[in-house]
């Protein structure tokens, strides 16, 4: 059974008097571990923002069905909006106490389910895992785009999702950095078996998934394996040589 | 292949002569890189094989005009091109002529084939994901070689990524043309 599995779901948003179907009846599955990144342009926009959302538990589809782990969550998202318990939001922003350390800040998560030492104690190690160890003292502002990045991963991971939910992760980087902080996040998501979500406007910065898929005008195109391959989805796969 | 096909649904559209066909032609498909001679050819071989016939001609004896019209046997021919898959060159071969010629009935299968080719890129993509090993970054022989196979690599899906955009956006537009349409038809009736 796949980790993450969406039939059927649509979403629309009224603009005025205009309706706008951001999602037409979008259907695909996500494995434990596996890496999946949806291109949308700059005016498929709010489709993969509520798509993101809707798989992580904080907006309602309108129609449909979202499994994850078992669970049909479009009945909890009915219920009450909140981030799914299992699931990992990269975020963007800093902490809103400008002087709190960064190993704080990763450990924040946390600090309603643990003791506070056990919170730390999974935050530096959360900041280890992403190569980011050295900046557990650093705050917010003395960090370069890159770092900031790497601790918001950290932040992310540090629950241990069964799914991490990625939008647009990193913009701001060049090139060389996404290529490094992809490559670090398609590692992590493999040795936990940890599955990736993520949207990103650029297709060349989802060369490290294992599959792209395409979000426009609300409708999703899958790549065929995905469509045709009804239970079996083989991956990692070799990589393939550039034409 | 695609010219000549093309030229015979302009012909189904209303008949034309020669120098007006290939008028119409490079107003439907802009940036064409076709000279009008082109139109000549075409317009020979879809007679010899019957598909249009000379209907007539008109102007004065050193400035001839032939018209041409479709027969029931080109129409038939056309639509069974209209209705096979395109060439994957998204909106340069033979898509882009069907999208310059169609009409409001046929747009539903170029909607339907705008899809398959988004998928064909996404294919393509998926073949060249995966991780490709570490950069090299701090080993000054090898520096250069992985990053170079990247870049490469990046530029290859750059292109691809553009092919799927111009498909997203004609999709969009026809989608758009089709919903305009049936809201008038709403209306009217």
């Amino acid at each position: 059974m796949p980790l993450l599995s969406l039939d059927r779901v649509s979403k629309r948003y009224w603009r005025g008097r205009h309706e706008i179907v951001v999602l037409d009846e979008v259907s695909f599955d996500l494995e434990a571990g596996e890496f999946a990144a949806i291109f949308g342009q700059r005016s498929s926009g709010p489709g993969t923002r509520a798509l993101l959302r809707i798989v992580a538990g904080i907006e309602p589809a309108d129609s449909g069905r979202v499994t994850f782990a078992g669970e049909d969550i479009t009945a909890r998202a009915r219920a009450r909006l909140s981030l799914h318990p299992r699931v990992g939001w990269l975020r963007r922003t800093g902490p809103f106490l400008p002087s709190m350390e960064m190993l704080e800040y990763v450990a924040l998560p946390l600090l309603d389910k643990v003791p506070y030492p056990e919170a730390l104690r999974r935050a530096t190690r959360a900041l280890t895992r992403i190569r980011a160890d050295e900046l557990a003292r650093a705050t917010w502002r003395e960090m370069s785009d890159p770092e900031r990045t790497s601790v918001m991963i950290a932040q992310a991971l540090v629950r241990e999702p069964a799914l991490l939910i990625a939008d647009d992760p990193t913009s701001g980087l060049s090139v060389q950095e996404r290529e490094t902080t992809l490559g670090l996040l398609r590692a992590i998501a493999e040795e936990q078996d940890m599955a990736v979500l993520m949207a990103v406007p650029d297709v060349p910065d989802m060369l490290r998934s294992h599959t792209v898929m395409s979000l426009s005008d609300g409708e999703m195109i899958v790549p065929t394996r995905r469509r045709a391959g009804a239970d079996v989805i083989d991956f990692p796969r070799e990589r393939g040589e550039s034409a | 292949m695609s010219v000549k096909m093309a030229v015979l649904g302009l012909v189904i559209e209303r008949p034309g002569y020669g120098y007006e066909l290939a008028q119409r032609l490079h107003e439907r498909v802009e940036g064409l890189q076709l000279s009008e001679s082109a139109v000549y050819p075409a317009l020979d071989s879809l007679s010899k094989a019957e598909w249009i016939r000379q209907r007539g001609r008109t102007g004065r004896a050193h400035v001839q005009r032939i018209w041409y019209e479709p027969t029931p046997e080109g129409v038939v021919r056309f639509d069974e091109w209209m209705a096979t898959p395109s060439d994957l060159v998204p909106l340069r071969g033979s898509l882009r002529f069907k999208i310059a010629i169609a009409t409001l009935a046929q747009l539903p299968k170029l909607i339907e084939d705008t899809r398959e080719q988004e998928q064909a890129c996404l294919d393509q993509i998926e073949r060249l994901t995966g991780d490709h090993g570490p950069l090299g970054i701090g080993d000054p022989d090898a520096e250069w070689a992985p990053t170079g196979r990247l870049v490469l690599r990046r530029t290859d899906v750059k292109l691809l990524q553009a092919q799927i955009e111009a498909l997203q956006e004609a999709r969009a537009e026809m989608k758009r043309a089709l919903r305009r349409h049936a809201a008038r038809t709403a209306r009217s009736s």
